[in-house]
């Protein structure tokens, strides 16, 4: 058998295994992800430990630089004793965002499954991050995930120990939005004419199909509505910034109250608090 | 073998490309998967090419297609079908490796990257709504930029696999690699 006849076998195995990969039923699709995920995720844990510990390094190297500025200035010279303290001061600062991540678990109305973000999508045009949390800890696919800051997105698939979210960022996700005090109520997505959005910037947002002429300010808060029953109500999504009317309705420029090109931990919503007991 | 060594190298290029992030101050993804799997087309024969495409494409789909109520905005196993486009036009001048011209492929490697980026723009252009055709500079310094990104990081791949494939024996006089 020449290259020639070898090359015309693979293009048609290749075509093949296309072929049945395009069409896959939806759920033997989702259950491929799911498999490829958990098969994924100890990997990116692993990565997210390494990450950390380097991203710890580097920012332990950046205060020793300023502890020696410092030194310099004082005229101090105990370098190992300050270089100690700094180190103390990012265990703190730590344990501070640790606490109040916990204060939210134990204030939110919500019960909440805390989760580590352990991936970023690399892609350009979806935003997407993997999570640390999965079927085994009660997640699952629609779930709304949020931080003590406000509503980051939902969980589109899930594997038993890890899980992809879908960020508020990205064009595919809307929310179902009103404004604090007042009876407006919308859509909340993306702004797409400018840029499309990626992991990597803070994005704008729009609510949409508000009343025209609705008394709107600059500073007001906007929260999940709860239409639709994906999001539970009284979420922060975000604050408005600039209120326009248009030719039918009215829009609202909206300031992502979450820092989306941040995300570290996070918490998944398994339900309410109390539902459990009234059952 | 040498094709079981570049699948393990794309696996951990697909991990390593969700910590690697964005160029700072561009938004452009540090994409290393296309980067990795397009030195293996450059290299490797059309069986090998095309086990790699399917294989990074299909990773690539598991991993990252978003799918909303049973529906997606790029068609699952889409990802697949592109990779095999870039790779076997990579792998129309594996003839020029065999002969050590590695800057080619470099350089080569950095447009069918940006290539994969923009394709993906106009599929998810077409089918996201409401329909948008927009080309903004941000756009095309994604596209590109993840392209420059990549040529950058296929330049000591490419010297590495002309390093290697020199000490193995595989380049060709120029008569016979043409």
């Amino acid at each position: 058998m020449n290259s020639r006849h070898a090359n015309l076998i693979a293009i048609g195995a290749f075509v093949a295994a296309l072929t049945v990969v395009f069409i896959l039923s939806p759920h033997n699709r989702q259950k491929l992800q799911s498999a490829f995920l958990g098969m994924v995720s100890p990997f990116l844990k692993k990565g997210s430990e390494v990450d950390s510990r380097w991203k710890g390094y580097r920012s332990g190297l950046k205060k020793i630089d300023d502890l020696e500025t410092e030194n310099q200035r004082l005229k101090v010279d105990n370098d190992q004793f300050r270089a100690t303290n700094q180190a103390l001061r990012g265990v703190e600062s730590e344990n501070i965002r640790l606490k109040a991540a916990l204060g939210y678990q134990d204030t939110s109305p919500f019960t909440l499954v805390p989760a580590r973000v352990i991936g970023r999508s690399p892609s350009n045009w979806w935003s997407t991050v993997i999570i640390d949390k999965g079927s085994q800890d009660l997640v699952d696919i629609g779930l709304a995930v949020v931080t003590p800051d406000g509503l980051v997105g939902k969980v589109i698939s899930l594997s038993p120990h890890s899980s992809s979210v879908l960020l508020i960022s990205d064009e595919n996700c809307k929310v179902a939005g009103s404004v604090e005090s007042s009876k407006e109520q919308g859509i909340v997505r993306v702004e797409v004419h400018g840029q499309r959005t990626s992991n990597s910037i803070q994005p704008t947002m729009t609510l949409n199909f508000l009343t025209r002429f609705a008394p709107l300010r600059a500073g007001q808060r906007v929260l999940t509505s709860g239409a639709g029953g994906i999001y539970p109500p009284e979420i922060l999504i975000g604050q408005i910034s600039e209120f326009k009317s248009r030719e039918l309705d009215g829009q609202a420029t909206i300031e992502p109250s979450v820092d989306i090109a941040a995300l570290s931990d996070v918490f998944v919503i398994t339900g309410k608090k109390g539902a459990a007991k009234a059952l | 073998m040498v094709t079981l060594l570049f699948i393990v190298a794309m696996f951990v290029a697909f991990v390593f490309q969700h910590f690697s992030g964005a160029v700072p101050g561009f938004g452009s993804q540090i994409l290393l998967l296309p980067v990795i799997f397009l030195s293996g087309a450059a290299t490797l024969p059309v069986w090998s090419m095309l086990s790699l495409a399917f294989i990074a494409g299909l990773m690539w789909d598991c991993m990252h297609s978003v799918i909303i109520d049973g529906s997606a905005d790029f068609p699952f196993g889409g990802t697949i079908a592109l990779y095999a486009v870039i790779g076997s036009l990579m792998n129309g001048l594996r003839p020029l490796f065999l002969r050590g011209l590695w800057q080619i492929h470099a350089a080569f490697t950095g447009v069918l990257t940006s290539l994969l980026v923009l394709v993906e723009y106009i599929i998810i252009t077409f089918r996201r709504e409401p329909f948008a055709l927009i080309w903004p500079r941000e756009v095309w310094i994604r596209i590109g930029g993840s392209g420059l990104v990549a040529a950058i990081m296929a330049v000591p791949i490419f010297l590495f696999l002309t390093w290697a494939s020199r000490r193995a024996g595989l380049f060709q006089p120029m008569r016979n690699a043409i």
